[in-house]
């Protein structure tokens, strides 16, 4: 797949050539530097922006043949997302927030399986606290658990640690993978994260936009 | 999902946004505007249409009836049978006129029979004798009786008990008609009235093939069958059918204009309140571009997210519905029970249509102003959850505009019968805004410049306006417009107060004399000098019917139109004068000059409902003569001050041989009620017709208006400060951050505080500069072009909107710095993230 944008200076190519496969359960690392173009290939998979060319299958589905909202169907039915700055609704409190991807998906028991989620990653006291009054760590359990908690096929998770002290970020880190562990989920990181980069069976690095290793 | 699951899904959702958004006070200022909106328009609505209600029932009563058919034939039956089928009661009148005997004495009359079902509505006053106590009563007399009114036992000198022949048939005068209620505006008439059954006027022998009589079918009944009996109705030629708003026309054109204005007035509350809903409406989106990222990149579908968004503004419409109409309800439950005293009339149940104009009202704002402000929020592209650094919500593009000027004319005031001066109110505001941005865009630019030569405060104050510079305009031009209509509705509410009680002072004349005969005017006058302290004026009044306008006969049925049929069959009150009134105003022609001759000036609105313009040759019938004149003028008269009027008058000379009688009115004070006996006594064939009570409720109803229009004067200032706030709250965001960076740095509370104040007082400077140029320009426009009055320009118009906008927005610049002071600059830079 390539992704290109056109801008006052021409062309210019933010992805360049990329090919890989994943197969269930694989745990891979997307490592670069900034500017590398890690942050676009997440949001291809995820079909929030569409390939210049070339062609992306999720679970057998190309995503260029299906329109926007096909594509918001398909996330909703089994893609989790944890990001760098949380993204929890700042006016939703801690059990709202999981709630709502289990609401969106028409889940009937949504408020008893999000409580379950939020007392898994050590939430279970915090459920009416709102964003602002969670620290950083909490705000991304709280996300972890809203990511997991529709028991998604891939989790795309970009720098989820990239927020966070180092303490933060080593126990956010081994809840991810237990979580992975536990719901069986395909798991792509984009991470600066050595150590998390680590921890991933499959890693692939992209320089220039380009596959590098 | 199955559809409606998901459409209940999102229905949850959009309840639990606005609950929290509610709570966390950002929909706060939108729900605010949308409420004073509604509260606006639906206090004046509900005031308007009961206050107009409750007349018309009054006036009901002055018809007897609901509706009245009116025939110079039998009445057909059909109209009864209809009438009775549509559940409608029924009473018939037959008047014309006759001469009574009593002895040798003859008198001319007008004569009224009537059935046992008169009067449907009102009642009829009655005494025992002449100036005897007065009693009500529902029915007419009783077969084998006759009443008549003072005047007649004045003229024949007569007591009750005593008898009179009509036609063929010897009745007993049995009461004294104080007051009848359908005598409505035919109080001038001046033979005197008997009333008598209906069942006994066969046996009179007065009605004969091509007798002279009016026909009267009176109707009354639920409001709903009476009009869908009046939609079925055919009236052909020679029929005139009479509803209650015809009645009254003096109580009712005060009432009219000031309602007309009152919601015109209500209506550029409404409008400032959509101002503010668009700039909170634009801050919410702002405030709200990552969370619906979220939940699309949640698996929200484009059409999910409009449907939430616009389940969202909704739910809010339904909220600022109940709201607004609830304040609404107390507001004109204020103004009709508490702040006055009741009405005379009852009032009827609340109309439920003004409290849905209220919802409807509620839901176009919103849709309107709100709803393109968030739609953005579906294009904005969901990748921007990746993104690092705030992605540019996309502008508000033409279909926004259009939204807006729809939403504006769907809750236009179309139904004031003015059509012309709410397109010139609405089309006024889109100009108004237009020039106030381009100038603010002007202003703002060179304020940018200035930054360079001034202090350190001022710098910052400068800049944050300068690189704001599309949001400064933004607020410069809402303030502005804000500061515009409420210094117009502030002017414009003082010059027709002032205009009222101009029109209506406290010694207006409450008291009509008229059948004065000439020989009587200098003994009368010196009367009422010296008994009552008053130098009345006196003016000839002959009656003549119109014969001819040029070479046309008038031929009533010649006319479409009832009301110009009926003025074209009934007989004027004529007079000559030498100058005109200075009540009256010339529309057209000129006055005559002392020693013209052949000349006539007629009142405007029924020049213009008979055809009859300037140039014409006007024929009247006087007595036996014919007086002819032309038609120089056209003149306004103000039919709602109680002054004595003419829809004709003429050169002396025209009716000079004509047999003429005088009228005079004058003011009576209330512990004078023994000076009417007396008048009464002395000159006993003069008839006195009493408005006291008349003018009370005409009174009353401008006192009504009066703190109506504080009120709506209150809402537009609500709607003002609301402006502000949303103008405001448009910026916050970027101001916090400019405000920890500034700590961050180092920067003292002071200079903080300082910087907030410029930035906001030259916003407040440009505004109110703007705004004042605004209600200047409108004021002029307004009193040249529509209301038709000299233009005073008044410096203090300026000095106020400058100085309001200054400090208003001074003020709040002031609150804004101490609350960015109290968030801390962690959770600041932590939320800004």
């Amino acid at each position: 797949m390539s992704k290109s944008v056109t801008g006052p200076q021409g062309e210019l190519r933010i992805l360049d050539d990329i090919n890989f496969a994943l197969a269930p359960r694989d745990r891979l690392a997307v490592t670069g530097v900034s500017g590398s173009g890690k942050s676009t290939l997440l949001g291809l998979l995820a079909g929030l922006d569409t390939v210049t060319s070339g062609r992306i299958s999720v679970l057998g589905q190309d995503l260029a043949q299906l329109d926007e909202d096909a594509r918001a169907r398909l996330r909703r039915q089994h893609v989790g997302f944890v990001f760098q700055a949380f993204h929890l609704v700042a006016s939703f409190t801690a059990l709202e927030n999981v709630m709502l991807p289990l609401e969106l998906k028409g889940s009937g028991d949504a408020a008893a399986v999000a409580r379950d989620m939020l007392e898994r990653v050590g939430l279970g006291a915090r459920l009416g606290h709102f964003p602002r009054q969670l620290s950083g760590g909490e705000q991304q359990r709280v996300a972890l658990a809203r990511a997991f908690c529709t028991s998604p096929a891939i989790l795309y998770a970009d720098e989820p640690t990239g927020n966070l002290d180092a303490a933060n970020a080593e126990a956010v880190a081994e809840l991810l993978f237990d979580l992975n562990e536990a719901f069986g989920t395909t798991l792509v990181i984009v991470t600066h994260d050595e150590r998390l980069a680590a921890a991933c069976p499959r890693r692939i690095a992209l320089a220039g936009g380009r596959l590098v290793a | 999902m199955p559809e409606r699951a998901a459409r209940t899904r999102l229905l949850l959702l959009a309840t639990r946004l606005l609950r929290r958004d509610l709570a966390s006070g950002r929909l706060v200022v939108m729900l605010l505007a949308a409420i004073v909106a509604v509260a606006s328009t639906t206090s004046i609505n509900l005031l308007v249409t009961r206050v107009e209600r409750a007349m018309l029932a009054e006036s009901s009563a002055l018809l007897a009836g609901d509706l009245a058919i009116g025939t110079r034939d039998p009445t057909p039956p059909r109209y009864a049978e209809r009438a009775r089928a549509a559940g409608l009661d029924t009473a018939r009148t037959v008047t014309m006129r006759s001469v009574v005997a009593a002895g040798e004495a003859l008198q001319l009359v007008r004569l009224k029979a009537v059935d046992d079902a008169y009067p449907l509505r009102g009642e009829l006053q009655l005494a025992p004798r002449v100036l005897g106590p007065v009693s009500f009563e529902r029915s007419g007399p009783p077969p084998g009786e006759a009443w008549a009114d003072a005047r007649l036992f004045q003229l024949l000198d007569l007591a009750p008990g005593d008898r009179i022949t009509v036609g063929e048939r010897s009745f007993p005068l049995t009461r004294v008609v104080v007051l009848e209620p359908d005598r409505g505006g035919d109080v001038f008439t001046l033979a005197p009235r008997v009333m008598i059954n209906l069942a006994d006027l066969d046996s009179t022998g007065l009605v004969l093939p091509g007798t002279r009589a009016s026909y009267q079918l009176l109707l009354s009944g639920p409001p709903a069958a009476l009009e869908a009996f009046r939609r079925a109705l055919d009236v052909p030629p020679g029929v005139s059918v009479t509803d209650p708003s015809e009645a009254r026309p003096e109580m009712r054109a005060a009432f009219m204009q000031a309602g007309r204005f009152l919601t015109l007035a209500a209506f550029a509350g409404v409008l400032l309140a959509t101002i503010g809903i668009a700039l909170a409406a634009s801050a919410y989106a702002e405030h709200h571009e990552k969370t619906v990222a979220i939940v699309r990149t949640l698996g929200l579908t484009g059409r999910e997210t409009r449907l939430l968004l616009g389940a969202e503004i909704a739910l809010l419409a339904v909220l600022a519905a109940a709201l607004g109409s609830g304040l609404a309800w107390l507001v004109h439950s204020v103004l009709l029970e508490h702040l006055l005293p009741a009405s005379a009339a009852p009032l009827t149940a609340p109309p439920g249509s003004a409290l849905l104009h209220g919802a409807w009202v509620a839901l176009v704002v919103l849709a309107g102003f709100a709803l393109p402000a968030l739609m953005r929020l579906t294009r904005l592209p969901v990748v921007v959850v990746l993104n690092r650094d705030r992605a540019a919500l996309p502008a508000q593009g033409l279909r926004a505009a259009l939204a807006m000027i729809l939403a504006t004319a769907l809750i236009a005031p179309w139904h004031v019968d003015d059509a012309r001066l709410v397109a010139l109110a609405f089309a006024g505001m889109m100009c108004a805004a237009l020039v106030l941005a381009a100038a603010a865009l002007v202003l703002v630019r060179a304020l940018g410049r200035l930054r360079t030569r001034t202090r350190m405060t001022w710098r910052f104050g400068l800049a944050s306006v300068a690189r704001r510079a599309r949001l400064s305009v933004v607020q410069t031009t809402a303030i502005g417009l804000g500061i515009a209509v409420i210094l117009l509705l502030a002017l414009v509410r003082g010059d027709l107060l002032g205009q009222w009680q101009a029109r209506l002072p406290a010694d207006a004349p409450n008291q009509f004399l008229i059948n004065i005969q000439g020989d009587e005017v200098d003994a009368m006058h010196a009367f009422l000098r010296d008994e009552a302290g008053v130098e009345a004026a006196f003016y000839p009044m002959v009656r003549g019917r119109l014969r001819a306008i040029g070479a046309a006969p008038v031929d009533p049925d010649a006319y479409a139109d009832p009301r110009s049929r009926r003025l074209a069959d009934r007989e004027f009150n004529l007079s000559w004068a030498t100058h005109m009134k200075a009540d009256n105003r010339l529309v057209a022609g000129s006055w005559w000059a002392a020693d013209a001759v052949g000349e006539m000036s007629v009142e405007r609105g029924i020049a213009e409902r008979l055809g009859i313009g300037l140039g014409d040759i006007l024929e009247f019938s006087v007595a036996d003569d014919r007086v002819r004149g032309r038609v120089t003028s056209l003149r306004e008269v103000e039919w709602d001050n109680f002054e004595v009027n003419f829809f004709v008058v003429t050169t002396p000379e025209l009716l000079a041989g004509t047999p003429a009688t005088w009228i005079t009115s004058f003011h009576l004070r209330r512990n004078d009620a023994g000076l009417m006996a007396r008048l009464v006594e002395r000159f006993p064939s003069v008839t006195v017709i009493d408005v006291d009570a008349l003018m009370r409720q005409v009174r009353q109803v401008m006192g009504r208006v009066a703190a109506a229009l504080t009120w709506v004067f209150g809402f537009a200032l609500a709607a003002g400060a609301l402006v502000l706030l949303a103008a405001v709250q448009a910026s916050q965001n970027e101001r916090v951050l400019d405000v920890v960076l500034l700590k961050t740095l180092g920067a003292s509370r002071r200079f903080v505080t300082l910087a907030t104040l410029t930035e906001f007082t030259l916003i407040g400077l440009i505004a109110g500069l703007l705004g004042s140029g605004g209600a200047v320009a409108t004021g002029w426009l307004l009193a040249e072009r529509v209301f038709d009055m000299p233009y005073l320009p008044d410096w203090r118009i300026p000095l106020t909107g400058v100085v309001s906008g200054v400090l208003a927005v001074g003020v709040l610049g002031v609150a804004v710095a101490r609350r960015t002071h109290r968030q801390s600059v962690v959770a600041s830079l932590r939320a800004s993230t």
